[in-house]
């Protein structure tokens, strides 16, 4: 705390009159600012007090109140790892704000978001179109007086009466076109095979304009890229996304914070516990609740089983990317015994839901320790078979090393986090910067490159190593769990975990917890908070907004891909198309992730 | 006197009678098109086309442990030109709708269609703006898998079920509208 105290001493020497509310809720810190000044205020903390990373921006509608709309900027400082929430407020008749893309690059994607779903402008901005939604939408979603969108349950018995609401599904589609910014020009990008690619032209040299995906085996989802190349090399990538856009966010204010859970599993699907596990530390900042010894370890246990699964397909399906589809087969046939582990757990192999404000939905079942401890002994010979298979592979060499380059500051600047920003030699890893669920007591090693530029290879290593690294933490965590046996699993807590079922038999106190519990769920503050976890994929985060009501004023979710897959113009920049989708695997994107 | 056929079901057992071991080639009598639909249900080549969390399942079913070519089916194919079946693994966004029908447009006749999973089959718990209530709202369904994701066993039985549908002759599946007999 002193040290954002010092942080706004130093803002206020400089610009006397520019913070006009300070904030301060549950250890976060947020800054109110004109708009006038936001963007010098940006340029200081980037250049001045060395907050060089965007993390997040979103908007929070507070409808009816005035000024309604609060735009959040959340900024980074990596040297003494400081956070700091930016708030400049809007009215809703003048919803335009400078943008900050001059100063952090990182924060193109974002913005757009909040165009696209409060319809918040920001000016100067390179290309300030919708990103998530189609064009031809209307309205902006996230804002409190759109509705959800369809009928909460369909109870409409007529085409007439539902054909208002529904999207015009039933006709031909018609093709649809990407209006995309391409070398500083706009163009209409065709998306039917039936009408040839426009070719772009250009003073230097002919360059053409091709579409890849959304359908496209190698982009691990429905990601498109709209290419512009030069023969085989790729001028310009640019990323269109949106087409596994879920509305989330928007669900999850129509439902209590406990049933918001499952929604947010289907998000990162390669790592779901991770999902659950930050919205869960978020919900527990917001009530304040103490988390039981026994249940904190289990969550690490599964974490990172969860994060070995998740590698293993990150590594095997970038080898089958480039070519070497043992490596995805082998992979699968592993990740089946971690997936095992989740049904044994949660009744579920992928979508677990198992984690609760307070602790766990249930027990670990018997068997659980054997059957990790099983999956552990297994890993390490596999992981040797891999690396037999890969690391001397000339092929898989040659098509990784030098691909994709890129330093440390350009991740920086673009928020990059997990294993692409390790890779680019900077050592970050939440779990031990701010450390959650206990992992200051663990043992274990971040590993990063020290190479002075990150590539495919690169990465690829980082992942491999950190796999290594969650087995020592399995390892230790396993003895301690082994020690907790027969303690509590989840909270006492009652206004946010229910009693246990022999105790409503004889009070009748926790008769009325449990009920309150089922039919209005908990009861927390006004005030919004921030947790995040170090998912496979990087920082993940929830920002949840209350306002006192049973649902979630607002659930925003910050999340590794999307800000992963912004660097994609800048890393592929020069290389081939045969390339990209290499690129693409080492990113290391879940679309759901990406989309939300 | 009426030319004896013999059902689908009957024709693996014809072939492996005593004459077909001695050497002897037995003639089998059936309808072109049950030797078709049977044929059918032999090969299928499911289009590689995965949209969400279901598409990881998808995967997992050809993989080792569940091992789809059981059923002749592990050729995953690229291109919608070579593919006679589409699963419709995950939620379809309003954006995706579309390049979904485009997709089904362009496989070539005759082709199926298997919505896995819940957000395939009805939107699952995503009932909002930006999620297709149900695929079937742009492309005729043959046959719905339940489960979120459905475990790898319950696709299997879906496309065991499509298969027997295909072998039966049953007609093909509708788009949502046209079950409801309001239009078309």
């Amino acid at each position: 705390m002193a040290q954002i105290d010092q942080i706004l001493s130093n803002v206020r020497e400089k610009f006397p009159n520019a913070i006009t509310d300070v904030y301060e809720f549950r250890g976060d810190t947020t800054v109110t600012i004109p708009r006038e000044s936001l963007l010098d205020l940006a340029r200081f903390f980037h250049s001045e007090l060395g907050f060089e990373m965007l993390l997040d921006v979103t908007a929070l509608d507070w409808l009816p109140r005035e000024p309604r709309f609060d735009v959040l900027y959340y900024l980074l400082s990596m040297k003494d790892h400081a956070r700091l929430r930016l708030r400049v407020q809007l009215s809703s008749w003048d919803t335009n704000v400078p943008s900050i893309t001059p100063v952090y690059p990182g924060a193109n994607f974002y913005e757009r978001e909040v165009f696209d779903l409060f319809g918040i402008t920001f000016n100067n901005h390179p290309f300030m179109h919708r990103i998530l939604l189609p064009d031809a939408t209307i309205g902006h979603p996230l804002r409190k007086d759109t509705a959800l969108g369809y009928e909460a349950v369909e109870f409409t018995h007529t085409y007439d009466e539902i054909q208002p609401d529904k999207p015009d599904a039933i006709a031909p589609p018609k093709p649809q076109q990407l209006i995309g910014s391409i070398g500083g020009i706009t163009t209409q990008i065709p998306l039917t095979v039936t009408e040839p690619a426009t070719p772009w032209s250009s003073t230097q040299s002919e360059t053409l304009l091709i579409n890849m995906g959304p359908h496209h085996p190698s982009t691990h989802g429905v990601l498109r890229v709209a290419l512009e190349v030069d023969g085989e090399k790729i001028v310009n990538a640019m990323p269109d996304i949106g087409y596994l856009h879920t509305g989330i966010e928007k669900n999850a204010e129509y439902k209590t914070y406990l049933k918001a859970i499952p929604l947010f599993d289907r998000m990162d699907y390669l790592a779901t516990w991770f999902n659950n596990l930050a919205y869960c530390l978020a919900v527990e900042k917001l009530m304040v609740v103490d988390v039981p010894e026994r249940a904190q370890i289990a969550r690490v246990v599964l974490c990172e089983v969860a994060r070995i699964a998740s590698h293993l397909i990150a590594v095997g399906s970038q080898a089958m990317d480039i070519g070497a589809v043992t490596v995805m087969t082998y992979a699968f046939r592993e990740r089946e015994i971690a997936l095992d582990i989740f049904e044994m757990v949660s009744g579920a192999r992928m979508m677990a839901s198992y984690f609760r404000f307070g602790g766990l939905a249930l027990d670990l079942p018997e068997g659980f320790t054997p059957a990790v401890r099983k999956f552990m002994d297994m890993i390490p010979g596999r992981l040797k078979e891999y690396e037999d298979l890969l690391n001397k592979n000339p092929i898989w060499l040659e098509r990784t090393r030098g691909i994709a380059e890129y330093t440390k500051e350009q991740a920086i600047a673009y928020g990059v986090t997990g294993p692409m920003l390790r890779a680019a030699g900077v050592q970050w890893d939440l779990r031990k910067v701010a450390p959650y669920s206990g992992y200051e007591q663990y043992e274990f090693d971040v590993p990063f490159s020290t190479r002075a530029k990150a590539d495919v290879l690169e990465c690829y290593y980082i992942r491999m190593e950190e796999m290594r690294q969650s087995l020592r933490i399995l390892d230790q965590a396993l003895k301690k769990l082994e020690k907790t046996k027969g303690q509590p699993y989840v909270t006492n807590n009652r206004k946010v975990a229910p009693p246990p079922k022999q105790e409503l038999q004889t009070s009748m106190e926790s008769l009325i917890h449990h009920f309150k519990l089922w039919t209005e769920g908990l009861e927390p503050p006004v005030g919004f908070v921030y947790a995040a976890v170090e998912s496979p994929r990087g920082e993940l985060g929830f920002l949840v907004s209350s306002d006192g009501g049973h649902n979630p004023h607002r659930v925003h979710v910050r999340t590794p891909s999307f800000a992963n897959l912004q660097t994609l113009p800048m890393i592929s920049k020069g290389y081939y198309i045969a390339d990209l989708v290499g690129i693409i695997a080492m990113t290391d994107i879940i679309l759901g992730d990406v989309d939300r | 006197m009426t030319a004896q056929t013999i059902k689908t079901d009957d024709v693996q057992v014809a072939t492996g009678s005593p004459d077909t071991k001695s050497g002897q080639p037995g003639i089998v009598f059936a309808k072109l098109e049950d030797v078709l639909r049977w044929a059918r249900t032999g090969s299928m080549w499911p289009l590689l086309f995965g949209l969400a969390c279901c598409a990881i399942e998808m995967m997992a079913v050809y993989m080792p442990r569940f091992d789809l070519s059981r059923f002749g089916m592990e050729v995953y194919r690229a291109s919608p030109r070579q593919a006679d079946l589409m699963f419709v693994a995950g939620r379809v966004s309003r954006k995706m709708a579309p390049v979904v029908r485009q997709l089904y447009d362009q496989m070539p006749e005759p082709k199926w269609v298997i919505a896995m999973g819940d957000c395939a089959a009805c939107g699952g718990i995503y009932n909002n703006y930006a999620i297709l209530q149900g695929v079937d709202e742009i492309i005729p369904v043959d046959v719905y898998v339940a489960g979120c994701p459905p475990r790898p066993e319950a696709l299997m039985d879906g496309i065991l079920m499509l298969h027997d549908k295909i072998k039966k002759g049953e007609p093909k599946g509708r788009i949502k509208i046209e079950q409801w007999g309001l239009r078309g």
